[in-house]
């Protein structure tokens, strides 16, 4: 049975994962700056050493009610079609090793824009890891 | 094979070189047909190509070339004289050798296309004509026996040469890489013995072979003297052996050595006849100069941000560094700048043939003067003007320069004269483009702009004579009376200017009416840094670029209040008598605006598109260079900016578009002229693009219309509307104009209300013969002329469809229905084939 191995980040009280080698890095919150006109979804533009990345609000993007004042999101930096893109997510969590068996399509639980997004879940066994479309998730252009 | 395919990629990039000398010497040598320094030039260029091919195993290339040099030989020798047939024969043969050179980049092979007949007619070109035995006779007698005739050289070449050089020739095998960049050791392995290899002007100096070993081998001097000493002693061994034999050297280092001295001459023989590339010269990868580019553009930004902290600290040490560092940063951003800088002459080498193919089709006789080709600019920017360059160019002959019996008549040399000129001034490239053609007559270009709807008569009453000429700039704009095909499409000098725009120049045009025209292009040196001036809105920095900064403008006080008026709704500002429109940079990017601090505006006046305009900002910063960025994937649909740059805080600033900003700007201010040049731009697209769409608001909703179906927008005062039954008109233009409110047709009533009491209604005027009905809306918003993605269907009265447009969800008007709406009668009355089209549209559309 091939393993997979997942980053994992909570999004609400959501556990997402996507690819390990697609992640190129975390860092913790940066300043932004905002797009005006921008599709709903991107959050602004942070300055990662000297590249301009986009960030993209993943509660936004899910339909998730925004992020308690003084909450701090932190940047998953993946990189789309060889591009950085940032996503926001609330808190990091551990590389989790999964493997196709615990594999299923998307919960009926799971509702909303947020379902179009998620590709599947992987029981674990205390928790659903819900794994992540990257590209959907960043390509604000398209609704959901 | 490795090997074999880097010997053929170094004759491809020399003999493309070569060749684009080639077509200069050719076209120059018709003008000029006894030059024996031109003939000289193309021979050898052709013979080094003959060699190199035969080297190389590509026998057509071969055939062509040998038949090409035959012919050179015989003009250059005097026994022939170059006629137009033959200049022809000629290129054409330039041509067929790019082919074949094309062919073997694409895919190693010399391509399909058979050559015989033009070998044939290479061969054929080769007999003596009548014509040609008087000349011969003459051309003889200047130049009895030239001493630089190749023929004598070689010989008096290879005594002259020291016996290490000669030596490398003698080695069997010289380092595959140098042979093939040397053209004179190619031709010297050709098996055929050509009896006339070519031979520089002024041979560059070769290194001694010892001279090398000493130099990177660190071998003994002692040693390589006493190897000396042997071969003078009778040792016919080359140096290298002796050396090797005596354990002082290694076979590797002699190699190196070797390849050293093969490639020290082979720059030398590459050198341009009449260029000044000095041997000092070497090829880097573009890639490289790339990479270097962007480091020294991240190092640009530390240095700013390094240079703000030590500026805030009062620590003398640190702001002393910071100085220095500032100093060291600008020398090297200038030195990598100018390893990417190309002398403009790379892009011009090209337009001497291209008049001459012109000049000969259009039977026109068109010189061509080229002033400061040496003129430096980034590759980038050279790649980006070469295009409209070309179209300008192409134009001058075409529309510019009269038949030599018009000149004739008009008093003027036969022969047209199309001037270039490239100099650097004020930091930026000017580039002008003169000819001494008929010249622009204003009259005509009104009388065209009104019969194609671009200006108003009222608008051209206020132009004076340059203005209407810059007409010519508009999308849809063409004087030429009949279209040939080389230019009069219709397409043509927006399309230049936008290009040029595009990388951030400027182009305007001065000409008078019988003597001649001149369009000037002002571009910047380089993409990559542009100085900007940084603003702030809604407590966010933007950067504007410098270029399209025409002053800055701080209105205070009374001023602030009363300066800025309206004109039909439009908010306009008056600068020294003339009216400039105002946009709100908040308003533009839907930003709420946040409470001013001080009652003073700012205002940048813009210019760009031929229009100026006036930018309300909150605030003024400052200017500095910047880098600019590219925006990821998932912003680049939003159109108001160019890009994104990092201050010296470390925060990242959004670069407004202004040509985007001007758009907006003048959308949103009604004209009818803009209207119809946008539709003139859509009908020159209309073949290979999608229809462009007017995106209006209507309540919370996106409504796209068919800009065909767009005659004007108006504002039409809403306490002129009247009611007729239960509908409402409006007088308009001596007519009525029945009027039909989209939000009631589209059942939008939320918001409705209270857009009552507004005092202008922006509306949709459709006119179709002498009918017309107004669709009143909220607002309009763009101009969108990209495809519509993700079309779907939708049930609604009023509706032929849905889409994204513009990264946003927008409804499609169904204009049938929302005509009805407004006049019921409206299709009955007009033409039936007019109706036809109209459903046609909507049948389209659903």
């Amino acid at each position: 049975m091939e393993a997979r191995q997942l980053a994992t980040f909570t999004v609400d009280t959501l556990l997402f994962g996507v690819e390990v080698y697609t992640v190129q890095e975390v860092i913790r919150y940066q300043e932004m700056t905002a797009v005006p006109l921008a599709a709903h979804g991107a959050a602004g533009l942070i300055n990662l050493r000297g590249e301009v990345v986009t960030a993209i609000d993943l509660r936004t993007r899910l339909g998730l009610p925004p992020r308690p004042e003084g909450e701090m999101p932190m940047n998953v930096v993946v990189r789309v079609d060889d591009e950085p893109v940032s996503l926001l997510v609330d808190a990091i969590g551990d590389v989790a090793q999964v493997s196709a068996d615990q594999f299923e399509e998307p919960p009926e639980t799971m509702t909303g824009p947020g379902r179009a997004l998620v590709l599947g879940a992987y029981k674990l066994e205390n928790q659903l890891l819900l794994a992540l479309d990257v590209k959907r998730a960043v390509d604000i252009g398209v609704a959901v | 094979m490795d090997e074999f395919d880097e010997i053929v990629r170094e004759f491809l990039v020399e003999s493309y070189e070569n060749l684009d000398q080639l077509d200069r010497d050719l076209v120059g040598l018709e003008q000029e047909p006894d030059s024996r320094d031109l003939l000289q030039s193309i021979f050898r260029t052709i013979h080094t190509i003959k060699g190199t091919s035969g080297f190389l195993a590509f026998g057509k290339l071969e055939a062509l070339t040998h038949a090409g040099e035959g012919l050179l030989a015989k003009l250059r020798d005097g026994g022939l004289l170059l006629n137009q047939q033959r200049t022809t024969g000629l290129l054409e043969l330039v041509d067929a050798v790019r082919a074949i050179l094309a062919a073997i980049e694409s895919d190693g092979s010399e391509g399909d296309p058979d050559y015989t007949e033009l070998v044939a007619r290479l061969t054929a070109l080769q007999e003596a004509e009548p014509a040609d035995l008087p000349a011969d006779e003459s051309t003889d007698a200047d130049t009895p026996v030239d001493a630089g005739r190749p023929k004598a050289r070689p010989r008096a070449k290879r005594a002259r040469k020291p016996k290490a050089a000669a030596e490398a020739d003698a080695t069997p095998q010289p380092q595959p890489s140098a042979t093939a960049a040397s053209s004179e050791v190619a031709s010297g392995n050709q098996p055929s013995g050509d009896p006339a290899p070519e031979a520089p002007a002024d041979e560059p100096k070769v290194p001694l072979l010892g001279e090398l070993l000493k130099q990177h081998a660190d071998i003994d001097d002692t040693d390589v003297a006493v190897a000396m000493l042997e071969q003078q002693l009778g040792d016919e061994r080359p140096l290298g052996e002796i050396l090797v034999e005596h354990g002082q050297a290694t076979p590797d280092q002699i190699a190196e050595a070797l390849a050293a001295q093969a490639g020290a001459r082979a720059g030398g023989s590459t050198t341009h006849p009449h260029g000044a590339v000095a041997e000092s010269s070497l090829r880097v990868d573009v890639n490289l100069l790339d990479t270097l580019m962007r480091l020294v553009g991240e190092l640009v930004l530390t240095r700013n941000q390094i240079v703000a902290t030590a500026a805030a600290q009062a620590d003398p040490a640190m702001l002393r560094s910071s100085q220095r560092l500032n100093l060291l940063v600008s020398e090297l951003q200038e030195g990598v700048m100018k390893t990417r800088m190309q002398p403009i002459d790379t892009v011009w080498n090209k337009l001497p043939r291209v008049i001459r193919d012109l000049g000969v089709s259009c039977g026109k006789d068109v010189r061509i003067e080229l002033e400061g080709r040496e003129t430096e600019l980034d590759k980038t920017i050279l790649e980006a003007i070469k295009d409209p360059l070309t179209h300008v160019v192409r134009n001058a002959v075409d529309h510019g320069i009269e038949t030599p019996e018009a000149r004739a008549a008009a008093g003027k040399p036969t022969q047209g004269l199309l001037t270039l000129r490239a100099f650097h001034e004020g930091g930026q490239v000017n580039i002008e483009i003169s000819d001494d053609g008929a010249g622009i007559d204003p009259a005509k270009v009104a009388v065209k702009a009104l019969s194609s709807g671009l200006a108003t008569p009222e608008q051209l009453r206020g132009m004076g004579p340059r203005e209407i000429i810059s007409l010519i700039f508009t999308p849809g704009f063409s004087t030429a009376d009949e279209v040939t095909n080389v230019s009069g499409r219709g397409v043509g000098m927006d399309v230049v200017r936008t290009n040029i725009e595009k990388i951030g120049g400027t182009v305007d045009v001065q000409s008078d009416l019988g003597v001649g025209t001149t369009i000037r292009i002002k571009i910047p040196l380089t993409l990559a840094i542009i100085p900007a001036l940084t603003v702030e809105c809604a407590g966010e920095r933007y950067a504007v670029p410098q270029v399209s900064l025409e002053e800055l403008l701080c209105v205070e006080g009374d001023q602030a209040r009363t300066g800025v008026e309206y004109l039909s709704g439009a908010p306009v500002f008056r600068l020294r008598g003339n009216l400039l429109p105002l946009v709100w940079l908040d308003h533009v990017l839907d930003l709420s605006a946040a409470p001013h601090v001080d009652d003073a505006v700012y205002i940048l006046v813009l210019q760009a598109e031929g229009r100026r305009f006036g930018l309300v900002v909150d605030r003024v910063l400052n200017t500095e260079e910047i880098v600019v960025k590219p925006l990821s994937r998932q912003l680049k649909g939003i159109g108001t900016y160019a890009g994104a740059t990092i201050l010296g805080d470390g925060r990242v600033a959004l670069i407004l578009d202004v040509r985007a900003l001007a758009r907006r700007a003048h959308v949103v201010r009604e004209s009818d002229s803009n209207v119809e040049a946008a539709k003139q731009a859509a009908t020159a697209v209309a073949n290979d693009g999608p229809e462009p769409l007017l995106v209006v608001a209507v309540g919370e909703r996106r409504l796209g219309v068919p800009l065909s179906m767009v005659t004007r927008l108006e504002e039409i005062p809403a306490a002129g509307v009247e009611r007729v039954g239960s509908r409402e008109v409006v007088q308009y233009r001596g007519q009525l104009l029945p009027l039909a409110r989209l939000s009631n047709v589209l059942g939008e009533h939320s918001g409705g209300s209270d857009r009552d009491d507004e005092e202008q209604l922006k509306t949709i005027v459709y006119t179709q013969g002498r009918r017309s009905v107004g669709l009143v809306v909220d607002a309009v918003v763009d101009i969108a002329t990209e495809a519509p993605k993700s079309r779907g269907e939708v049930s609604e009265y009023g509706l032929s469809g849905v889409a994204v447009v513009q990264e946003r969800v927008t409804e499609l008007l169904d204009m049938e229905q929302a005509i009805m709406a407004a006049d019921p009668r409206f299709f009955d009355a007009v033409a039936a084939a007019g109706a036809a089209d109209v459903s046609a549209y909507a049948e389209m559309g659903s």
